[in-house]
């Protein structure tokens, strides 16, 4: 066949599929888009394949070669979605994929409770004896309030509104949880700088208070938000400790796959952290420095936090081979 | 549209395949086009300096909107400080996820982001390669210039890379070349004509006047059609019936 012959004879069917991918590159195109016109649409992309295995080999940097290569990677990307994730809707993520995926890499959450703790042991230790410590962590102004018996969390609320500070600690909570998670990719330095930084100044800062006589004002003040914020971060952290275990350790099977599971893994936990911080934000502005509020309904509102989370974290029906997902 | 995959595959990253060939239906090899460090930097240029625009016209009118509804200050600051923070971390993913891959610098530098078989990537991809953007603020050109497919590390965790959007006007298909052509000839003839605004007029008159005078040989007949065109370049488009578009594809 010549190239004029190729050219009249297939032409019409390039054109007519042009114009049925221009159609289904608008939303509205595809709105209007039947089961029979999308099967036309995929017979035409599977012909322009056809054609442009011909032009290759006979017009091999002709034109049409060049127009049907064009072509098909239009069609391909528009005919082809790649991996697009199971929708488990809110609910089954939160009661399946989520448990599972803490339950697949349980070594790895406890390996980041593990070093914050130790961390977190190990500022404590510093700080009672050598309580200058303090002063890295809280400032000159926060240990000269201590000296007087006053904690710098007052000024929470004092100096402050409320929507301010819980707009602030939200943001600030968030971008350091999505530094946990992205600093995976890092070979897990960044998720461990932050477990390294955040249970060095928590082990810091009781030690300092403690030091100060301070110690219960401190616990009083944390008990609403702490043990949940804390364990969102760690879970933030694990995420990014999942996601680096998946680019440095492939073991014996294909990189990508393990990358793959890895980042799916890292996803789901750092999903099921991520409605907390919200909550924990409003909780840290208005519970936590309210001193109307009694210390036993501060510890108990931060008991059934930790309770819940923990309790949807280690959904014991939940299936380990449940598959990860985002919320629908 | 049709989800998962309907022919498209890689070779299993057994790496028989040359960086950025991917195999369609049929085991037919699809070349992406991909974009190298240069164009990626120039777009992220572009997009960071829109960012930058937006954030500063968004948040002068939120704050400008609040005045006007005299809400308490603490309010006003709480809502300028949450759109802040929603506008700099979502601006490349819903740009890249309403648009089929595209933000407006990729828009600019005529780039898209596509998944590892040049389909479309799932919101999840986009969302991988959007939070690890800070990470790559650091190490992503190099990394784009490392590896063989351009890909940063958002790209390599979610599966995904950066190709040049097709100009299908750039090539132009002789519609009616004559039967005795070889691929060869009619591909020197397409290629003058995709050239030629960039040559030197003299010397693209020259060479479309020996490819009238080849045509011409084989096909007498169409001389008739040299008078009706004025200059040497519309009469070889017209002997040959060229063209940048399926229609005008002579029959």
């Amino acid at each position: 066949m010549d190239y004029g012959r190729f050219l009249s004879l297939r032409g019409p069917a390039w054109r007519e599929l042009e114009e049925a991918l221009a159609r289904l590159a608008s939303r509205r195109g595809q709105g209007q888009l039947t089961y029979r016109g999308l099967e036309a649409v995929a017979m035409g992309y599977r012909r322009v394949l056809q054609d442009l295995a011909f032009a290759r080999s006979r017009f091999p940097a002709s034109g049409a070669a060049q127009r049907l290569a064009g072509l098909a990677l239009e069609g391909t990307r528009l005919l082809l979605r790649e991996e697009p994730g199971k929708r488990v809707g809110v609910l089954g993520f939160f009661l399946r994929a989520f448990p599972a995926a803490v339950r697949r890499r349980a070594g790895v959450v406890a390996l980041a409770v593990g070093l914050f703790l130790a961390t977190g042991l190990l500022g404590f230790v510093a700080a009672l004896a050598s309580p200058a410590l303090g002063m890295v962590f809280l400032g000159p102004a926060a240990i000269a309030g201590l000296e007087e018996g006053r904690m710098w969390t007052e000024a929470l609320t004092t100096t402050v509104p409320p929507a301010v500070s819980s707009s602030q600690i939200a943001t600030n909570n968030l971008s350091v949880s999505l530094f946990a998670l992205a600093g995976g990719a890092l070979a897990g330095a960044g998720s461990l700088w932050i477990l390294f930084v955040n249970g060095l100044m928590l082990g810091a800062v009781i030690g300092t208070t403690l030091h100060f006589g301070m110690a219960p004002h401190l616990l009083e003040f944390i008990s609403a938000h702490g043990p949940l914020e804390l364990t969102v971060i760690v879970f933030s952290a694990a995420a990014g400790l999942v996601l680096a275990h998946g680019l440095v350790v492939a073991e014996d099977r294909p990189r990508r796959v393990v990358l793959a599971e890895g980042v799916r893994d890292a996803l789901t936990i750092f999903g099921g952290c991520f409605p907390w911080l919200v909550v924990l934000a409003v909780v840290e502005t208005l519970v936590s420095p309210a001193p109307e509020v009694a210390p036993a309904l501060k510890l108990a509102l931060g008991l059934v936090l930790e309770g819940f989370f923990l309790f949807l974290a280690f959904n014991p029906m939940a299936s380990r081979e449940a598959r990860g997902g985002s919320p629908a | 549209m049709i989800a998962g995959q309907p022919g498209g595959s890689e070779d299993g990253g057994m790496g028989l395949l040359d960086p950025g060939v991917v195999l369609g239906i049929d085991n037919v090899a699809l070349e992406l086009p991909l974009a190298s460090a240069g164009s990626r930097a120039l777009a992220g240029l572009i997009d960071y300096l829109v960012l930058l625009l937006g954030l500063s016209v968004v948040l002068v009118a939120v704050a400008l909107g609040l005045a006007a509804l005299e809400l308490e200050t603490g309010w006003a600051v709480a809502v300028i400080s949450i759109l802040y923070f929603l506008i700099q971390w979502l601006y490349f993913f819903l740009f890249e996820w309403g648009t089929g891959g595209r933000t407006p610098g990729k828009m600019a530098v005529r780039l898209r982001v596509v998944g590892a078989q040049g389909g479309t990537p799932s919101a999840g991809a986009l969302l991988v390669r959007t939070l690890l953007r800070p990470i790559d603020l650091l190490v992503g050109l190099l990394m784009i210039a490392l590896d063989e497919r351009a890909r940063r590390l958002g790209d390599r965790l979610a599966g995904t890379q950066v190709v040049h959007a097709p100009r299908p006007s750039d090539a132009w298909v002789l519609g009616r070349p004559p039967a005795a052509w070889t691929g060869r000839e009619i591909e020197l003839v397409e290629s003058l004509l995709r050239r030629a605004p960039q040559m030197h007029p003299d010397v693209a008159d020259e060479l479309a006047r020996r490819f009238i005078a080849l045509a011409l040989a084989d096909q007498p007949e169409r001389a008739l059609e040299r008078s009706t065109a004025t200059d040497a370049l519309s009469t070889l488009k017209g002997i040959l019936a060229a063209g940048q578009a399926w229609t005008t594809v002579a029959s």
